[in-house]
């Protein structure tokens, strides 16, 4: 018997070989080794299925639009590239998204990245750790000259994406497989920023945003400092507004969590 | 014991039967409130927050509950999953559960979660990293766990130790219980050609903290060969009842648990699955037998 870690390591890679080749496991297994390998065969198996209800769960309406066979195959297939890093599998396939919408077979579906992406956005809406809104006292505690330097941290169940074309419009009928309403649907038209978000009574919700308030949301939500947000605005009394109107409408929607202060850069020569 | 402790003390379970509560069944379970003596949760299940997050708090009020860890792999050579202890420790510290569960199996391996409970080849060496990984569940949570022994369909050449000796020398190291799944055992001696009864007559009664109880299936293999699946979409087995009344039989009554987890069927499926049990529970309620450490309080740590 060879040591723990180097069995671990042989059937690490058995279960995830594209091509079956149960050695040298089957070889330490009792008993003769092609009904050993026959038996392997029902954890690989599992270990595939799993991981695909996995991806399954996380992307409903990119299955129903591949259909359930071409997105069970490539599901696997990206399961044995990229298996997981941990065991909490709700948190499993954010790289799904891109690899699914790169595939040749895919190429003419061009809604099918945003879709995936919208999905991603959702999971992580429906599953996302609950957690407490950031307190506005710990903001009105800072002088004018840290609250440019504030570098927000938005609620992980909380995304701005930006879509090309009427997306969750698209994602709403597939899922309601909604035949009529999808016909209906003219993909050149309503790009442009969603939200996504759970409300407090966790149900997922998706809005539309308008294109300044989605941009500087997107900003505010990767933690760009506060500064640097309102200079991107733009000038003028509208950009200011736009701006904030952003914030306050996060700061009161519990949609930002946390803060830090970033370091100015250096004016002048460093010493 | 202070005040401070003797308040957080959680009830233990009482030895009645319970179910796997799954996501299909949490609005028909919170509507009815079925007379159970505990739910038990896949810990990984329950990581995030959202509507199964407030449901399961919800339930809690009103049942004792058992936290059952899929995704630690205790059987891994290398480290545990760091950030995974954490979440379970957050969970656990949250819903002060009656009992804490794991597997005596692995699925991580070289950063990478492979899904399913993997066999260990029965030796010292894996003796000893399940103890080190136990311990340290144990440390981190502040309290014992119970291990479940798995169900396998192959078995290691050279393998010295018999799974029973393990599961008790496991115990005895680390002080952690068994949870001991009835279905599994019955499950592994059939695909190895064991006798089931043997390995229950051969485990110490007193580390025996909750019993299992699940469907399986039997599938024919490529070779030719019957095998028996632990699929848990299924009735349990009259093989495994009478197997589970000669545990009872041999430890005295235990918390016992229905599974289900595939082709799940509606809650009064699992309702009348669990009602046996219970009536097999009761009878061995009449027969004499001492309550083993995991029938008394468990007291959590305060802080």
């Amino acid at each position: 018997m060879p040591s723990l870690a180097e069995y671990q390591q042989a059937m690490h890679a058995y279960l995830l070989a594209a091509q079956e080749a149960p050695e040298p496991v089957a070889g330490w297994c009792a008993g003769d080794t092609p009904a050993s390998a026959a038996r392997l065969a029902i954890y690989r198996n599992t270990c595939s299925a799993v991981l695909v209800n996995a991806l399954r769960l996380n992307y409903p309406a990119v299955r129903h639009v591949l259909g359930g066979e071409f997105f069970d195959a490539q599901a696997a297939h990206f399961a044995r590239r990229e298996p997981p890093a941990s065991a909490y599998l709700n948190d499993y396939g954010e790289r799904f998204a891109p690899f699914v919408a790169a595939l040749p077979a895919t190429a003419s579906l061009s809604y099918l990245a945003d879709l995936a992406r919208l999905e991603w956005a959702v999971s992580r809406a429906l599953h996302a750790p609950d957690l407490p809104a950031l307190d506005i006292q710990r903001l009105q505690a800072l002088d004018p000259e840290q609250l440019a330097q504030v570098s927000f941290r938005a609620h992980p169940a909380v995304h701005v994406l930006a879509l090309q074309g009427p997306v969750e419009r698209i994602w709403q009928a597939v899922l309601a497989r909604d035949e009529a309403a999808m016909r209906c649907i003219d993909l050149s038209a309503g790009s442009g920023w969603v939200l996504v978000e759970r409300d407090p009574a966790h149900a997922v919700q998706i809005v539309r945003l308008p294109d300044a308030i989605g941009r500087l949301s997107k900003q505010l939500f990767a933690g760009v400092p506060l500064h640097v947000v309102f200079e991107s605005a733009g000038d003028g009394l509208r950009a200011l507004q736009d701006a904030q109107a952003a914030l306050a409408g996060h700061l009161a929607g519990a949609r930002l969590v946390d803060f830090a202060l970033t370091t100015p850069p250096r004016e002048g020569p460093a010493p | 014991m202070s005040v401070a402790q003797a308040a957080q003390a959680v009830s233990p379970i009482p030895a009645g039967a319970g179910i796997g509560l799954r996501f299909p069944h949490h609005d028909a379970v919170a509507a009815l409130r079925p007379a159970l003596a505990f739910l038990e949760v896949h810990a990984e299940n329950y990581f995030g927050g959202g509507r199964v997050r407030e449901c399961l708090r919800d339930l809690r009020r009103d049942y004792p509950l058992s936290v059952h860890g899929v995704g630690l792999s205790l059987g891994s050579a290398g480290e545990l999953d760091g950030r995974h202890l954490e979440q379970l420790c957050a969970l656990v510290q949250s819903l002060q559960p009656a009992l804490v569960s794991e597997h005596l199996s692995w699925s991580i391996s070289n950063g990478h979660y492979l899904a399913d409970l993997l066999p260990l080849p029965m030796t010292e060496e894996a003796l000893q990293v399940v103890c080190r990984h136990v311990m340290q569940v144990q440390d981190r949570l502040g309290r014992p766990i119970l291990i479940e022994n798995p169900s396998t369909y192959v078995q290691f050449e050279h393998c010295a130790i018999p799974e029973w000796e393990f599961i008790a020398e496991l115990a005895a190291r680390t002080g952690c219980g068994m949870l001991c799944d009835v279905n599994n055992i019955f499950v592994s001696a059939s695909n190895h050609g064991a006798d089931p009864q043997r390995y229950l007559d051969a485990l110490p009664p007193h580390i025996v903290g909750e019993i299992h109880l699940a469907g399986h299936a039997i599938r024919t293999l490529a070779d030719g060969a019957r095998v028996r699946i632990d699929t848990h979409g299924s009735r349990v087995s009259d093989e495994v009842w009478a197997l589970y009344r000669h545990a009872l039989c041999r430890f005295g009554p235990r918390p016992t648990l229905i599974e289900w987890d595939t082709d799940i069927p509606p809650l009064q499926t699992l309702l009348d699955e669990a009602a046996i049990a219970a009536v097999a529970l009761a009878a061995s309620h009449t027969a004499n037998h001492a309550a083993p450490p995991w029938m008394q309080p468990f007291y959590a740590l305060a802080g």
